[in-house]
C-alpha cells in the first residue's frame, strides 16, 4: 500500500510540474516573441493571441478550482506559442532566402556583364593582334 | 458525462420505485415502458464538438499529408492530442474535448510551420550555394579580365610604337606657311621625346641605349630650336621617330614591373588621391599622372595658392615613393622656374623631382586664339608611372 501512494504521489508531482511546465514555457515563449522582428510580429498576431486568450482562461480555472480544465488550457497556451515561435523563424528564414536570392540575380546580372565585357575585351585584343600582324606584313616605307 | 451519470442514476432509482408498487397501479406500466426508452437516451453520446471536427478537417487537409512526410514527430503529436480529444468526447467531457481539440489544431499548425521552415531552410542553402558558386565565377571572370586587358593594353601600346616608327614618306618642299607648322609640329614632337625619355631615365639610369637615346634627342632639339624659319624642311619625320622611340624605352622600362605586379592599383590610387585634394586637373599621360598648376608664379616668387598645391602634391609624392616627379614648366622662363619649383617640392619632401621647361612648345590651344596665354602658361606636375 506504501509503495502505490508513492507512485501516486510521484506520478501527481511530475504531471504538477509538467503543467506548471507547460505555463511557464508558454510565458518565456510568449515573452521571447516580443522582441521578434515587426515582419515575424505581424504574422505571428492570431497564435500569439490565442496563446494568451488560454492562458487568461486557465488563470480563471485555477482560481475556480478547476485545476484539470486549467492545465488542458495551460497546455494549449503552450501549443499557440510554440507554433508561433516556428512561425517567426520560419517567417525569419523566408526573409533571409528573399535576401539572398536578390544577391543570385544581382549577381548573375554582374555575371553577363562580367561575360559581355571580356568579350569585348578579347576583340579588342585580337583586332591589335590583327593590326600588328598587318603592320609587320606591310611593305617596308609604307603605313598600315 | 455528467448528465448521462445523472441520467443513469436515476434510471437506477425507478426500478426500485416501480417494484415498491407491484400492486398493479396504471401510471407502473407505463413507467416500465418507459424505462429502456430513458436507459438509450441516457446512454446516447453528447453532440460532437464543432472545434473536433475541425481538428478532424484539419488532419485530412493537403498540409497534413506533407506534414505526416516533413515533419513526421510534430505531426504524430498533433495527431496523439486529436486521440485525446476524441477520448475525452467520448468520456463525456465536452470541455476538455474542446481544449484538446483546438490544441490539435495548434499542434498541427506548428507542425505546417515546420514544414515551411525546413523548406525555406533547404531553399536557403541552395541559394547560399549558388551565391557561393556565382562569386567565386564572377571573381574568376574578373581576374580572366585583368589579364586580357592588360594583353590588349600591352598589344594595343606596341601596336602605337610600331606604328610610329613606320618609316614615312619623306615630306616635300613646302609653302612658308606649311613649313613654319612643320616646324612648330616638329619642336612639339622633340618636346614630347624629351618628356618620355627623361621618364624612362628617371625609371632606369642605367638602361642600355637610353643615354644614346637622350643625348640624340637633345641634339634634335637643339638643331630645331637654331632653325629658322624658311631655312631647310623642318625635321618632322626624325621627330616622330625620336617620341616613338623614347616611348617604346618608357614601355620596355616598365614592362618588368608591370609583369611582376601586372593589376596594381598604384596608379588608380594615386589619381583618387589627386582627384581628392581638387583644383589639380588629374589625368593619365604616356609619362604617367599628370596634375596641372595654373597662375603659380607672381613675380619670381609661387603664390601662396601654389605652394599650398605644391605641399599636397610632395605629401602625395611622398605616399607613392614608386612616381618619381617630373616638374614641367611651360612658360617664357621655363628652365629656371622649373628647377625652382622641383627644389620646393624636395624642400616639402618629395624624394625625387626632375625639372624641365618646355617653353611654349606644347600649347594646349593654337597661339592667337582668345584667352590661349592663360590656357597656355602652366606647370604640369608629373608622378611618373613605372608601370605600363
Amino acid at each position: 500500500m506504501r509503495w502505490a501512494a508513492w507512485v501516486l504521489l510521484g506520478s501527481g508531482v511530475a504531471l504538477a510540474a509538467r503543467d506548471v511546465g507547460e505555463r511557464a514555457q508558454a510565458e518565456q515563449l510568449l515573452e521571447a516573441l516580443k522582441s521578434a522582428p515587426p515582419a515575424a510580429k505581424s504574422a505571428t498576431t492570431e497564435p500569439v493571441a490565442k496563446s494568451r486568450a488560454a492562458l487568461a482562461k486557465a488563470t480563471d480555472q485555477r482560481q475556480a478550482g478547476d485545476t484539470a480544465h486549467a492545465e488542458l488550457n495551460e497546455g494549449l497556451a503552450y501549443e499557440w506559442a510554440a507554433a508561433a515561435t516556428a512561425l517567426t523563424r520560419a517567417t525569419e528564414r523566408e526573409a533571409e532566402l528573399a535576401k539572398v536570392e536578390r544577391d543570385v540575380s544581382e549577381l548573375s546580372t554582374q555575371e553577363a556583364r562580367a561575360r559581355a565585357l571580356l568579350e569585348e575585351t578579347t576583340s579588342r585584343r585580337d583586332r591589335a593582334v590583327g593590326q600588328l600582324k598587318q603592320l609587320d606584313a606591310a611593305p617596308s616605307g609604307a603605313a598600315p | 458525462m455528467r448528465p448521462r451519470q445523472v441520467s443513469a442514476v436515476n434510471g437506477a432509482r425507478r426500478p426500485a420505485r416501480v417494484g415498491a408498487a407491484t400492486g398493479g397501479r396504471p401510471y407502473q406500466r407505463a413507467a416500465w415502458l418507459l424505462a429502456p426508452a430513458a436507459f438509450v437516451l441516457a446512454c446516447a453520446s453528447a453532440p460532437r464538438p464543432q472545434v473536433l471536427s475541425q481538428a478532424d478537417q484539419v488532419a485530412e487537409s493537403p498540409q497534413a499529408a506533407a506534414a505526416r512526410a516533413e515533419a513526421p514527430q510534430a505531426f504524430e503529436h498533433a495527431e496523439s492530442l486529436r486521440r485525446r480529444a476524441e477520448a475525452a468526447h467520448e468520456a463525456g467531457d465536452p470541455a476538455a474535448a474542446a481544449i484538446l481539440s483546438e490544441r490539435a489544431i495548434a499542434a498541427y499548425s506548428h507542425a505546417f510551420v515546420l514544414v515551411r521552415l525546413r523548406r525555406a531552410e533547404e531553399r536557403l542553402a541552395a541559394a547560399r550555394a549558388e551565391l557561393k558558386t556565382r562569386e567565386t565565377a564572377l571573381a574568376k571572370l574578373d581576374e580572366e579580365h585583368v589579364a586580357l586587358e592588360r594583353d590588349a593594353e600591352a598589344l594595343e601600346l606596341k601596336l602605337k610604337v610600331a606604328r610610329d616608327r613606320v618609316p614615312r614618306a619623306p615630306l616635300g618642299p613646302a609653302d612658308p606657311r606649311r613649313e613654319e607648322a612643320r616646324l612648330i609640329s616638329a619642336r612639339a614632337l622633340v618636346a614630347e621625346a624629351r618628356l618620355l625619355c627623361v621618364s624612362a631615365w628617371m625609371l632606369d639610369a642605367e638602361r642600355p641605349g637610353l643615354k644614346d637615346q637622350v643625348a640624340s634627342v637633345e641634339t634634335l632639339g637643339q638643331s630645331l630650336e637654331a632653325k629658322t624659319q624658311g631655312a631647310a624642311a623642318a625635321p618632322v619625320d626624325a621627330a616622330l621617330t625620336a617620341r616613338a622611340a623614347c616611348l617604346s624605352q618608357l614601355t620596355q622600362v616598365r614592362r618588368a614591373a608591370t609583369t611582376g605586379d601586372p593589376s596594381s592599383p598604384a596608379a588608380d590610387r594615386l589619381l583618387e588621391a589627386l582627384s581628392a585634394r581638387g583644383g589639380l586637373e588629374p589625368r593619365r599621360e604616356d609619362t604617367g599622372v599628370t596634375a596641372t598648376l595654373r597662375a603659380v608664379f607672381q613675380g619670381d616668387k609661387p603664390t601662396p595658392a601654389a605652394l599650398e598645391a605644391l605641399e599636397a602634391l610632395a605629401k602625395i609624392a611622398k605616399a607613392n615613393p614608386r612616381f618619381p616627379l617630373l616638374v614641367v614648366v611651360h612658360d617664357a622662363r621655363a628652365d629656371e622656374r622649373a628647377k625652382d619649383l622641383a627644389r620646393r617640392l624636395e624642400a616639402f619632401g618629395a624624394p625625387r623631382v626632375e625639372a624641365r621647361g618646355v617653353g611654349d612648345r606644347l600649347p594646349l590651344v593654337p597661339k592667337g586664339t582668345p584667352g590661349a596665354a592663360s590656357k597656355n602658361v602652366r606647370v604640369e606636375v608629373i608622378f611618373v608611372s613605372p608601370l605600363n
